[in-house]
C-alpha cells in the first residue's frame, strides 16, 4: 500500500489525499486527470476506442475492419442464439440484457462480493441447464459480447458505495497497482504511466476505457475472450502465475478497473490487435 | 499456462547452458544476441540502441554510455537491478529476479557499454 501511494502522489495523482478510505470519484477524476496530461490532444470521449484515440495508423486499420464484416461477428451472433436456446432470459438479473450490461460489475451486500457480468451468466446457466461454463472463452464470451452490444451507447456506471463496495475497491485497486511476476511489473507500469508508448512496435494501451468493449476480439487470439482473459495473458507476460479467471481478485481488480472508465460509452468495437 | 511454462523452461534451458559453458553443443549467444534476444534480454523492447530494430520508447536511448556510466560496475548493477535507485521503475531487475545469468548480465553489460 505504502508502494502504491509513493507511486500515485509521484505523478502528482493524489496530491493533498489525506485519507485511506477509498474514494472512487476522486480516484477517478485524477485517473482522467492523468491521461489528459500525458496525451493532451486526446479527447476524453475517445478513450472508448483505447489504443485507436493514440495512433492514426492503427486507427486506419481499426476502422477498415469495422467498416467491412468484423471477424467476430458471426461469433455474437451465436451468443445471441445461445442466450435464446439456453433460457438465459428467464434470470430476472439478465432478463434486460442492456440493463445488466450498465449494472455489472457491482458488489452485492448480502453474498459480500463483487458480481461480474461473466459471473451472472455463467450462474444463470447453471440454473437453467445444470452445466456449467467456463470462465474464458467460447459461450461465456460470445453471450457476454451480444449482451453488451444491447448496451452500446450506453455509459459506464460503477458505483461504489457501501463500506464492503470500497474494501473491494481498495483490493482491486492495490492489485492494479502492485508489481509482480520475474518482470516485476505493474498493471499501471505499462497502462497509466507508459501509455502510448512502445514496447518495440507494439503502443501500450491507456487504461482508460480498457472494459468499454469487453469481452474483446483479439487478433492474436483469433477470437473473443474475456477480461479475465486478458487479465491472464497480462500475468503472463509479466511470468507471474496467472490466477483463476472469476476469482475474487480479478474480480476486486475489474470492479476498480471498470469504475476508472466510468462516463466511458460502452462499444461494440471489440476488434483489438 | 503452458505458454508460461514454455518461457520458463525456455528460460531455465538457457540459464543451464550457461552454467555448464564447457557442454559439449553448447553454442554460446555473442553479446548482440543476448543484449537484442526476444527470450534473453530484449533490451530493445523499451531501448533504442544503435543497431537494433523496432526499438520501443519507454526507457531512455542507450547511448553514450561510458559517459553516463564511467563505472561499468554501476551499469552492470543497474540492469542487475534498476528498483534499487527507484523502487518505481518499469523496468525488470534482470539479476535479481534471475531473468538472466551473471554472465549474460557480463555480455549485456559490455555490448551497451559499447555503445
Amino acid at each position: 500500500m505504502k508502494k502504491l501511494i509513493t507511486a500515485v502522489v509521484s505523478i502528482g495523482l493524489m496530491a493533498g489525499a489525506t485519507s485511506a478510505i477509498a474514494d472512487m470519484e476522486a480516484d477517478r477524476k485524477a485517473f482522467v486527470g492523468h491521461f489528459k496530461s500525458i496525451q493532451p490532444s486526446v479527447e476524453f470521449a475517445d478513450y472508448t476506442n483505447g489504443v485507436y484515440a493514440y495512433d492514426e495508423g492503427s486507427r486506419g486499420q481499426f476502422e477498415e475492419i469495422l467498416d467491412g464484416i468484423p471477424p467476430y461477428e458471426e461469433a455474437v451472433e451465436k451468443g445471441a442464439a445461445e442466450f435464446e436456446k439456453f433460457g438465459l432470459a428467464k434470470c430476472a438479473a439478465l432478463a434486460d440484457p442492456a440493463a445488466a450490461r450498465v449494472k455489472h460489475p457491482y458488489y452485492d451486500d448480502a453474498a459480500g462480493t463483487v458480481v461480474t457480468l461473466e459471473g451472472t451468466i455463467r450462474k444463470c446457466y447453471n440454473e437453467q441447464t445444470g452445466k456449467k461454463m467456463g470462465p474464458m472463452k467460447g459461450k461465456v464470451a460470445r453471450i457476454s459480447a451480444w449482451i453488451s452490444d444491447q448496451a452500446a451507447g450506453e455509459k459506464v456506471n460503477v458505483k461504489v458505495e457501501s463500506d464492503g463496495a470500497k474494501a473491494a475497491y481498495a483490493r482491486g485497486k492495490a492489485t492494479f497497482y502492485a508489481k509482480r511476476g520475474q518482470f516485476n511489473m505493474s498493471c499501471a507500469d505499462c497502462h497509466v504511466y507508459n501509455a502510448g508508448k512502445k514496447a518495440r512496435a507494439d503502443i501500450l494501451s491507456p487504461a482508460l476505457g480498457h472494459t468499454t468493449h469487453v469481452p474483446m476480439y483479439r487478433a492474436k487470439w483469433g477470437s473473443l475472450g474475456t477480461l479475465h482473459r486478458r487479465y491472464g495473458g497480462c500475468y503472463k507476460n509479466m511470468r507471474a502465475k496467472p490466477l483463476m479467471a472469476q476469482s475474487p481478485e480479478y474480480r476486486d481488480m475489474e470492479f476498480f478497473h471498470q469504475a476508472m472508465s466510468n462516463g466511458l460509452e460502452i462499444t461494440d468495437a471489440r476488434y483489438r490487435k | 499456462m503452458k505458454k508460461t511454462i514454455s518461457s520458463i523452461s525456455a528460460v531455465v534451458t538457457l540459464a543451464t547452458l550457461f552454467m555448464m559453458p564447457t557442454q559439449a553443443g553448447a553454442k554460446e549467444m555473442t553479446d548482440e544476441e543476448v543484449t537484442f534476444g526476444r527470450k534473453a534480454g530484449n533490451c530493445l523492447a523499451c531501448h533504442m540502441i544503435p543497431g537494433g530494430n523496432l526499438p520501443g520508447n519507454i526507457g531512455p536511448p542507450l547511448l553514450a554510455m561510458k559517459a553516463r556510466y564511467p563505472d561499468k560496475a554501476t551499469l552492470k548493477a543497474q540492469i542487475s537491478d534498476a528498483t534499487v535507485r527507484n523502487p518505481d521503475s518499469i523496468m525488470p531487475p534482470f539479476g535479481k529476479h534471475g531473468i538472466l545469468t551473471d554472465k549474460q548480465l557480463d555480455q549485456v553489460t559490455n555490448y551497451i557499454y559499447s555503445k
